[in-house]
């Protein structure tokens, strides 16, 4: 496990709950990665995270054709509280710890896939 | 000639009401808006009523599990970053603004500022200081502290609004909103700014209300129509609450110009401390008599043209009878005789947001000609001998009005309003 919160009466997160809002297929996906290791369903999840901390002030419709060259800050208006919120749910929801230094380098949704599936490979490792 | 401000707009999110209208009937008749609760699920606790805020849901400290009124659209990225208090805040600013016919464009060219006054969320602070130190510091929401500490409607607001002049926020316990009010007055006169919003907002939860049951403070009274009683002789303590109130102010002249709805002129303030006790009112009342003193001479009015007194009293033994003496030696040992009354025997006592919101209630006293009974006033306290308590509404022009505040450390204020 690479996140290890300590204390006797922690209790982590449930992902499911952290993600009930999001549509049905993102809980399925959700459900196909935790059970199968599916990183196409985790990659899924992921896209659904950042989607949802889009400020609608700034990109009041996400681009239909996001690919995985679509910057956070350029196509998506990604700020640095919405990034740091996000960050916090994925955190939560595939148990990894992203550090500042880790962030620096993502700078478009391709980079966040990759980063977060070398994550998950270490935590299964 | 000095520049003068006038209230323009106002926006309820209170226990008696979420809307001008209902505000209004509510203070008419004489409509409280106490309920009975079991706060965290605990038959044992002696408080058992609260004012409570009706038609949102806002008690998760998860945003997402918050609902509201249809009618107020909020973006995700405002809704984030918000307490409960902070959502009750943006829904009345949003009314207020509508009330006063501005647009979210007319308050964002730097002559438009924002005051606030809350005591922060205890809900949020606690929720996420809970997971911080569960986990030994490594897990803590990112908003935690924008939407946990003291300020958190001054961060908010301001963002979301987009106010680009004097924005911040005041912290005097129960006196908060009556300085961010005071404070947004002498703004306007001295230039500063030609509009200010003040907004106060409370949550009302176990965290924000319970605290005062341990000072001994709140009403264990469970009837909710006679729990809050202020100047009653069986008054036993106020009744938490919460909710938001915002009131727009704007330099005359100004308001005047673009055909502004008026509905007082905001004419004077002013403030003194007790400089005597952390949480308890000074039993002579000196320093809301200064405060009062203060005020009028600000207003240029006299005691005898004050028509009516909102007052601050929030049915607790101790301060209850130091505002009547306070009251008495101001007014009646003088040969004033204005009407007197507390409206939190309907509101219950909503912490900080109490000056905003009686200052709004003055606002509608006047526009409409009311004067507001003392509800749930059945026998008056012997401390009040000489002032003029009606138990119902007065059906008449209340002419000039002065609010009182008293919040912890002795910090008192008085507002003046008068027909514009």
């Amino acid at each position: 496990m690479d996140s290890k919160p300590s204390s006797e009466n922690y209790t982590a997160p449930i992902p499911t709950e952290l993600l009930k809002h999001l549509p049905d297929r993102v809980l399925k996906a959700y459900q196909r990665f935790a059970t199968t290791g599916d990183v196409d369903a985790a990659d899924e999840v992921v896209l659904a995270i950042i989607k949802d901390h889009v400020p609608a002030k700034r990109v009041a419709h996400i681009p239909a054709n996001l690919t995985d060259s679509s910057t956070l800050v350029g196509d998506l208006g990604i700020d640095s509280v919405s990034i740091a919120d996000a960050l916090y749910v994925l955190e939560d929801v595939f148990d990894v710890n992203i550090s500042n230094q880790d962030l620096a380098k993502l700078r478009t949704i391709g980079d966040l896939k990759v980063f977060l599936r070398s994550k998950l490979a270490k935590n299964s490792a | 000639m000095p520049r003068q401000a006038l209230v323009t707009g106002l926006g309820f999110i209170t226990p008696i009401g979420n809307t001008r209208a209902a505000v209004t009937q509510s203070l008419r008749a004489g409509l409280h808006g106490i309920e009975t609760v079991e706060f965290l699920n605990n038959p044992n606790l002696a408080v058992k009523v609260v004012g409570t805020i009706k038609d949102f849901v806002a008690g998760s400290p998860n945003w997402r599990d918050w609902s509201y009124p249809s009618n107020y659209a909020i973006p995700r990225e405002a809704l984030r970053g918000l307490s409960p208090h902070g959502l009750f805040a943006l829904c009345a600013i949003e009314q207020a603004l509508t009330d006063a016919h501005l647009s979210a464009a007319d308050i964002r060219n730097g002559d438009t500022g924002l005051y606030c006054a809350s005591a922060g969320s205890t809900l949020l602070a606690n929720y996420h200081l809970t997971r911080l130190l569960e986990t030994r510091g490594e897990r803590c929401g990112p908003l935690s502290v924008v939407s946990s500490i003291a300020g958190t409607l001054n961060f908010n607001l301001a963002a979301h609004f987009g106010i680009r002049g004097a924005v911040g926020g005041f912290v005097a316990a129960c006196a908060s909103s009556s300085h961010a009010l005071g404070c947004a007055l002498d703004d306007i006169r001295l230039g500063r700014q030609k509009r200010m919003l003040v907004v106060g907002a409370e949550e009302a939860t176990a965290e924000s209300i319970l605290p005062f049951a341990a000072m001994r403070a709140l009403s264990t009274n469970p009837d909710p129509a006679t729990a809050s009683r202020p100047f009653d002789v069986n008054r036993d303590g106020f009744v938490g609450s919460g909710g938001a109130v915002a009131m727009i102010i704007e330099e005359a002249e100004y308001a005047t110009q673009r055909g502004a709805p008026v509905y007082a002129e905001f004419s004077g303030w002013g403030q003194a401390a007790d400089g005597y006790n952390i949480a308890i009112s000074h039993p002579e009342g000196t320093g809301l008599v200064d405060a009062m003193r203060r005020a009028l001479a600000d207003a240029q009015l006299n005691t005898a043209q004050i028509g009516y007194i909102n007052a601050h009293a929030t049915s607790t033994p101790a301060g209850d009878r130091s505002e009547a003496i306070a009251l008495q030696k101001t007014f009646t040992e003088v040969g004033a005789k204005p009407f007197v009354s507390s409206t939190k025997g309907l509101t219950g006592h909503p912490l900080s947001m109490a000056g905003v919101m009686e200052a709004a209630f003055c606002s509608l006293a006047i526009k409409d000609g009311f004067v507001p009974g003392n509800a749930h006033l059945v026998t008056a306290d012997d401390a009040c001998a000489g002032l003029e308590l009606p138990h119902e509404t007065l059906p008449q022009n209340p002419g000039a009005v002065l609010s009182t505040s008293s919040g912890f450390g002795g910090s008192n204020v008085a507002l003046i309003f008068q027909g514009a």
